[in-house]
């Protein structure tokens, strides 16, 4: 599903080169529950936001589902995003003005579904994530692990093949963290959604299939 | 802490070179209408005790019109200074012409000037109500004798060009060729703004104030008095009205005219347009007025819009505010940095509004009076100046000052920059924004019909036409020699190739004017009907020319004393006549005078501007006629200027002493609206001003809502949020905001404009789209505005914006 070759990313500091990543190649292939560890300044997220369309790289190729998505138009790689990638983040990053409902929503007005279809969808996922009483609350108005599985409803709202998570229950407490990594799980496994996730902890990263584990900006295992 | 501000100015340069440019625009304004309205206001007010010194004039009242005329009859004067007593000094003024002036200069060459200006006649008591200071010659003797002449500084410069003043003194001038006068005096030139234009004095002759004058009124014949106590003002008044009505009495009853003479204070007359003076420059007090009000107006818009841009930047600045704060600094040396801040940019901002207002002044110089900068008076600029930097640097850095002393350090280094700063109240900048957008809008629309009414008035069917055709103006003293030379130069311009037709006759559209009382005897025994008709002198060629319709009857006849009458149907229908025909063979003729038939009804056509609708008129032949109307071949323009040489040849030869000087009449008739083009002028640039402020405040605001929303657009673009779907987001509101304008801007403009177009006997109806094309431009206009912004905060990398660091 995803092959990464000899992917260079850097910043110019000074006139000096300041490597995030340094020739990176990976293979990632569909149904997999990646997580890839590392510690901070290692160049975790920003794989992540490559990964994820969101950010490019200096050099190298990528092929997402055998297509060179690197020199992408704005329009084609939107579309490509839409379709196919959902992101959920260590600050959930919902919108504050908009209630749980219409953050779920949001993505769906993007991709422009019609109102009675968007309805449906985001019925399904707040009575599968088990927050139908809190759907006109405000993000304010609700606990981080709330916020969080917000966070990952509104992410699978658009059915992504893949699902790319940033440090994902690192603002959670512990037992809200195993709940959401169950979800994740349950997600890989019964849905067959690609997850990759960016994780701090040990723990956490052993839900997945396989590690990646990143040291200044090169894999190491 | 210079280089700080300075550093921290330059970091910020969009924000800094927009809060330039918005505080210069509006100090610009106020420095350039503070120049217009001081000049304006400061006239005559330099003269000592002009509080005392009035203007006598003439208020006149005939047959239900009232007249103002600027003249006193001629022995007033002398009858105030034997009779009314607490007065001064008397000064009656009249202008002289001279046609020239021949010097004999120095070399001993002969020098000769043709038609000096600003010659006056008048009496010593000129000088000593006036403050001159007398270079040569004294006071006493100066007008003693009526062949002196004594002449200011400038005036004697440019006759002695280089010569001391005391060799002058004695030298003579011989004026016309005839006239020999001897210069008794050399004085200063008033260093300020006057009406008292004279540079060139001579005495009143002796039989100036005879006494058989009483009866006429002649503009020319200026009053001046300077009372001893400036209360006694209306107990003068009376006197003096007394005076005259006493030695009119007989003579007006039988007229049934009226004359009252009024004083009014010399300050005051510079605003009294009412009467008119040659030479004389007169202001509008309601539009100096009006444009103190747009200057402080335009001022505060600037003020608001620096605070409103400042406050928008603040939110970039939360981290620097709280790493100072953590460190010790109190909230006081934060607002000092800030108000530092201000007073740099305030000072920026009038070092570079000095360049706009120069740039202005020279591009616009038409709109203002020739020598307004003469009489700068640079201390008061100076302290203005100073009292504007301060009280701008109060009121602009007060508010963002204490914004930022009440940042609170520790949810700012916590990265919650975004909260803290939601005490900025949008609400507040939205109402501006608003009044703003109102502002501009009246602006757009009073510009769009201003302008469409001035080219309605333009092109305006004026019952004749007026293209390609040339005025040539007779000399007035030779309009009635008795060679018939006029007539000799009409047949010969008849003859040339090029020209089409040639009338001598008054234009039918033109200033000046001239009115007789007429009466209608009707046959049937009614009462006579008496009316008050425009009289044009004209020939028989003149209709041909203009090409006007006859409605009825025929042209005039080629006679040599007034026989018979045309009309125009306006006069027909005051007359009471259902049709023209009807008035073919009715007779009318002046007060007191010969009865002639109507022989003819002309299509009404426009004798004066569109304010006024138009009169009855009559047309005449008469002898009394000094304008040379000559219709060119308007088919072939570039033929025209070989024509007019070739008039000016035959000119020549019948006045060779006379300057050729021709006009077409078409820019003539332009010439009229000179005011309304000013006015369509001022209010195209108030628009883009208007305009280019409003813009600056919805740029800091547009600036601040995308701040604030940083994190909203990352998080709505990693969703997939398209860059045009975001920007419609930031806009959507403002927008509304201008329609919010539109809404309340357009009765308000639909109103004032009808009041103004009121003015107009003619004038355009206001059409619907005019408010729509309004409003559309400001939204475009508004748009482009925001999308700058808008775009670049939408095309943001979400990665920079979400990152948790």
């Amino acid at each position: 599903m995803i092959q990464l070759s000899n992917i260079f990313k850097w910043y110019n500091v000074g006139g000096n080169r300041s490597f995030v990543l340094k020739d990176i190649n990976l293979t990632i292939n569909e149904g997999e529950f990646v997580s890839i560890m590392g510690p901070s300044g290692s160049g975790k997220s920003t794989l992540l936001h490559i990964l994820g369309l969101l950010d490019e790289p200096n050099e190298g190729s990528y092929l997402f589902q055998e297509q060179e998505v690197l020199h992408l138009k704005e329009k084609q790689r939107s579309t490509l995003y839409k379709e196919h990638i959902g992101f959920v983040f260590q600050a959930y990053h919902l919108i504050d003005e908009l209630t749980v409902y219409e953050n779920i929503e949001t993505p769906l007005i993007y991709k422009n579904l019609k109102g009675s279809e968007r309805k449906a969808i985001v019925a399904d996922l707040i009575d599968r994530f088990g927050i139908v009483g809190k759907k006109d609350l405000f993000p304010a108005q609700l606990s981080g692990g709330q916020q969080q599985l917000v966070g990952i409803a509104r992410a699978l709202a658009t059915t992504p093949k893949l699902l790319l998570a940033d440090e994902p229950t690192g603002n959670l407490n512990s037992k809200q963290g195993e709940e959401i990594m169950e979800l994740f799980k349950q997600l890989n496994q019964e849905d067959g959604v690609t997850i990759i996730q960016v994780t701090h902890s040990e723990k956490n990263a052993e839900y997945g299939s396989r590690i990646i584990e990143l040291l200044d900006g090169q894999v190491v295992k | 802490m210079l280089k700080t501000i300075v550093r921290q100015l330059w970091h910020n340069k969009l924000f800094t070179s927009l809060n330039i440019l918005g505080l210069s625009i509006g100090i610009s304004a106020c420095f350039i209408i503070y120049q217009l309205v001081s000049f304006e206001f400061g006239f005559e007010t330099r003269i000592p005790m002009h509080e005392n010194i009035f203007n006598v004039v003439s208020h006149l009242e005939f047959d239900g019109q009232e007249g103002h005329n600027v003249g006193v009859p001629k022995p007033l004067g002398q009858a105030i200074e034997a009779e009314v007593p607490g007065i001064k000094f008397v000064v009656p003024v009249a202008e002289q012409f001279m046609e020239e002036v021949t010097v004999h200069q120095i070399n001993g060459k002969d020098k000769t000037f043709k038609s000096p200006d600003r010659q006056v006649m008048t009496q010593a008591s000129y000088f000593n109500m006036l403050p001159y200071e007398w270079l040569a010659g004294t006071i006493d003797q100066a007008l003693s004798t009526p062949n002196t002449v004594v002449l200011t500084k400038s005036r004697a410069e440019k006759y002695f060009p280089g010569v001391p003043v005391n060799d002058i003194l004695g030298k003579t001038l011989i004026y016309n060729d005839t006239i020999q006068k001897e210069i008794s005096g050399v004085v200063n030139d008033l260093a300020f703004a006057t009406s008292f234009y004279g540079k060139e004095f001579f005495a009143l002759p002796k039989d100036y104030f005879s006494q058989s004058d009483w009866g006429s009124t002649n503009s020319n014949d200026k009053l001046y008095i300077q009372l001893e106590e400036k209360n006694a003002a209306s107990k003068a008044q009376q006197h003096i009205n007394a005076l005259s009505v006493k030695n009119t009495k007989d003579l007006f009853a039988k007229w049934r005219f009226k004359r009252d003479q009024r004083i009014i204070p010399i300050a005051s007359m510079h605003f009294a347009t009412q009467y008119g003076e040659s030479n004389v420059h007169k202001a509008n007090k309601p539009v100096l007025l009006g444009l103190v009000g747009v200057a402080i107006f335009l001022l505060i818009l600037a003020v608001i819009n620096f605070i409103n841009l400042s406050t928008a930047q603040l939110p970039r600045r939360a981290k620097e505010i709280a790493v100072r704060k953590t460190m010790g600094s109190s909230g006081k040396r934060l607002i000092y940095q800030f108000l530092g801040e201000t007073f740099f940019t305030c000072i920026l901002a009038a070092l570079f509004s000095d360049l706009l207002t120069y740039l202005f002044l020279l591009s616009f110089k038409d709109l203002f009076p020739e020598n307004m900068q003469a009489y700068i008076n640079y201390y008061q600029v100076f302290v203005l100046f100073w009292l504007f930097l301060w009280l701008t640097t109060l009121f602009a850095g007060l508010y963002p000052g204490w914004l930022i002393s009440r940042v609170n350090p520790i949810q700012i280094l916590r990265n919650q920059t975004l909260i803290s700063f939601r005490g900025i109240r949008l609400s507040l900048r939205k109402t501006l924004i608003i009044f703003q957008f109102v502002i501009a809008l009246l602006f757009i629309v009073s510009a769009i019909i201003v302008g469409q009414q001035l080219r309605y008035t333009l092109n305006k069917d004026l019952g004749f036409e007026k293209d390609a055709i040339l005025l040539v103006n007779i000399p007035w003293r030779k309009v009635n020699d008795d060679k018939g030379t006029k007539y000799a130069l009409l047949n010969e311009l008849r003859a040339l190739k090029g020209v089409e037709a040639v009338s001598l006759a008054a234009p039918p559209l033109s200033s000046n004017t001239m009115s007789n009382n007429y009466d209608y005897i009707p046959d049937n025994g009614t009462a006579k009907k008496e009316l008050q008709p425009y009289i044009k002198n004209i020939d028989t060629a003149y209709l041909a020319l203009y090409n006007m319709h006859l409605l009825a009857g025929r042209n005039l006849l080629p006679l040599d004393t007034v026989k018979e009458y045309l009309i125009n149907e306006t006069t027909s229908k005051v007359l009471g006549f259902k049709s023209p025909k009807e008035a073919i063979g009715k007779f009318i003729g002046p007060q007191d005078g010969q009865q002639s038939p109507i022989v003819g009804v002309v299509k009404d056509f426009h004798n004066k501007n569109f304010y006024q609708s138009i009169d009855p008129i009559v047309l005449i032949i008469d002898k009394q006629t000094s304008t040379y109307n000559i219709k060119l071949n308007e088919h072939y323009p570039k033929s025209w200027q070989k024509t007019i040489s070739e008039i000016e040849k035959h000119w020549k030869k019948f006045y060779p002493e006379e300057s050729f000087e021709y006009k077409f009449y078409d820019n003539s008739i332009e010439e009229l609206y000179t005011q309304e083009h000013h006015m369509s002028k001022i209010i195209n640039l108030s628009t883009m001003v208007a305009v280019l402020i409003s813009c600056l405040g919805l740029l800091g605001l547009i600036t601040l809502t995308a701040y604030q929303r940083t994190k909203e657009i990352g998080i709505r673009k990693v969703l997939g949020a398209s860059i045009s779907s975001i920007v419609q987001l930031l806009s959507k509101d403002f927008i509304q905001l201008v329609l919010i304008a539109i809404i309340i801007a357009s009765p308000i403009a639909w109103w004032a404009m009808n009041k103004w177009l009121d003015g107009f006997a003619y004038k355009i109806e206001i059409h619907w789209w005019v408010f729509a094309l309004a409003g559309f431009v400001a939204i475009c206009i508004a748009f482009l505005t925001m999308s700058i912004q808008a775009i670049r905060a939408a095309r943001a990398n979400p990665v920079d914006s979400l990152r948790n660091e």
